[in-house]
């Protein structure tokens, strides 16, 4: 193909040719035709789609090993100056939570007797993956996650991903070695949630921004801004009781939970590998040690 | 060189540009984690397409723009197809329109491209939006606009150390349709 040489009387005319056009509006309704597919048959571009991520993902963790360096430099001279304070606000804490801790001893014991009163069945104990995440930001409009772990590690779709802080999301996609996980504030995340104290149920619904939305509670719920939010394990999808965030902010029917788990600045995600129940309701991973 | 070696060497060349668009849309999904900026990364597909489509449309043809709407849209979560049907769109603004462009100052190039980029996210947030058949709020697709033009002077420089050297290698007696006005450096 000759392309004509520009001139300036040609100026912002339009310079194609009539088979440009005819290839161009082609592939155009060719992309269109893949958006109409896509949206009927979901499956298999998912299936593609884990093909590739799995395939580009050891690339992206080599990749993604220099921005971290970059990014914890930067986090590690911003610390430098906050080290003082940082110390004696841990002491602070520390003396609080060994305070905590002589309860949570106390109570776990107390818990273990009535359980034992009440043959009660124990939820056993999850396997746990801790993978690499290796990108973010799925696309303007999607809040998601890779990580460097997949089949092979014993990841699967509809499993819980965790930080130590709280719920990031769930498992949405499979490759081998590579999985992707939408995050909680996504546009399409819908997590069945439980208050912690209260118990009153509702829906926490991703709207993209930081802060999720609460709806499907019951009419005349109370709320509080700081009540605790957890997974309330209906569904069968998630554990129960997984930590997600706190109300951080009530306007009429708007309810806002902010996230426990920093969203923005992921590194490293705790994957919970959950089986369906086998005890009711209760149920949990069969019995099994912590994978790395 | 013989002639196979030579033909190979002139393949790899004429592929570059298209390589280079594919690592780019790579990096675009790359964590970015100090905060503050938030998960959004700038649009480095939209960028590649727009340098090459204006100074070497013969290897971006459109054939080739499909491809690269279509690895964004894999390597992404979104719906499939969008990005693609997006690029494709804005390619051919950019290609019908390249001659205004050519032999512009950088500062005329980077302007043209804001307003490229502006239609870009325009058709993509209608894509989106009639895709889920709901309002979304266009706030992250603006921050990407702000984020894609502010790297796109440092990209343009990148991409048009690539063009020299692409234009180096094509040697005298192997015939290439070129485009011998090339950009000028920001």
């Amino acid at each position: 193909m000759k392309y004509r040489p520009a001139s300036i009387i040609r100026l912002a005319v339009p310079s194609g040719t009539l088979s440009q056009r005819i290839v161009l509006t082609t592939l155009i309704l060719a992309a269109f035709g893949i958006v109409v597919l896509g949206k009927a048959e979901t499956v298999l571009f998912e299936r593609l789609r884990a093909g590739v991520v799995d395939f580009v993902a050891p690339v992206m963790n080599v990749m993604a090993r220099p921005a971290a360096t970059v990014a914890d430099a930067i986090e590690g001279i911003n610390e430098l100056g906050r080290l003082r304070e940082e110390n004696a606000k841990l002491r602070a804490q520390n003396e609080r939570l060994l305070h905590w801790q002589a309860a949570g001893l106390k109570l776990s014991g107390e818990n273990d007797r009535l359980r034992a009163l009440l043959r009660f069945a124990p939820e056993a104990e999850a396997d746990i993956v801790t993978a690499r995440v290796v990108g973010d930001s799925g696309g303007v409009f999607v809040r998601s996650i890779v990580v460097v772990a997949g089949a092979r590690d014993g990841v699967a779709k509809g499993q819980a991903a965790m930080t130590g802080d709280g719920l990031v999301g769930r498992v949405v996609s499979v490759g081998g070695r590579s999985a992707r996980v939408l995050l909680i504030t996504d546009l399409n995340s819908r997590i069945p949630v439980v208050f912690e104290e209260s118990r009153e149920r509702a829906i926490l619904a991703g709207d993209n921004t930081a802060a999720p939305k609460l709806s499907f509670l019951r009419h005349g719920a109370r709320v509080n801004t700081g009540d605790r939010i957890v997974t309330s394990g209906h569904g069968g999808v998630l554990p129960a009781g997984l930590p997600i965030g706190i109300v951080s902010n009530v306007a009429g029917e708007e309810i806002h939970v902010r996230p426990f788990a920093a969203l923005d600045r992921l590194e490293f995600v705790r994957v919970i590998a959950h089986r369906e129940a086998t005890v009711g309701s209760l149920g949990g991973a069969p019995p099994g040690g912590m994978k790395r | 060189m013989n002639g196979l070696l030579r033909r190979l060497d002139g393949l790899a060349t004429d592929l570059a540009p298209f390589i280079v668009s594919l690592v780019l849309i790579m990096f675009s999904t790359m964590p970015v984690n100090v905060s503050s900026i938030g998960p959004v990364a700038p649009n480095l597909g939209l960028i590649a397409v727009f340098y090459w489509t204006i100074y070497r449309p013969d290897l971006m043809p459109a054939i080739a723009v499909l491809p690269l709407g279509l690895w964004q849209d894999l390597m992404n979560a979104g719906p499939i197809g969008l990005n693609a049907l997006t690029l494709l769109i804005v390619y051919g603004v950019i290609l019908f329109q390249r001659v205004f462009f050519r032999g512009k100052t950088f500062l005329i190039v980077w302007w043209a491209f804001g307003l490229v980029a502006a239609f870009a996210s325009l058709v993509f947030w209608l894509a989106v939006m009639a895709w889920h058949l709901r309002y979304v709020d266009p706030a992250p697709l603006a921050f990407q606009f702000a984020l894609t033009l502010a790297v796109f002077p440092f990209l343009y420089w990148v991409l048009s150390l690539i063009q020299r050297a692409i234009a180096r290698r094509a040697q005298p007696g192997f015939p290439r349709v070129g485009d011998a006005s090339g950009p000028r450096g920001p």
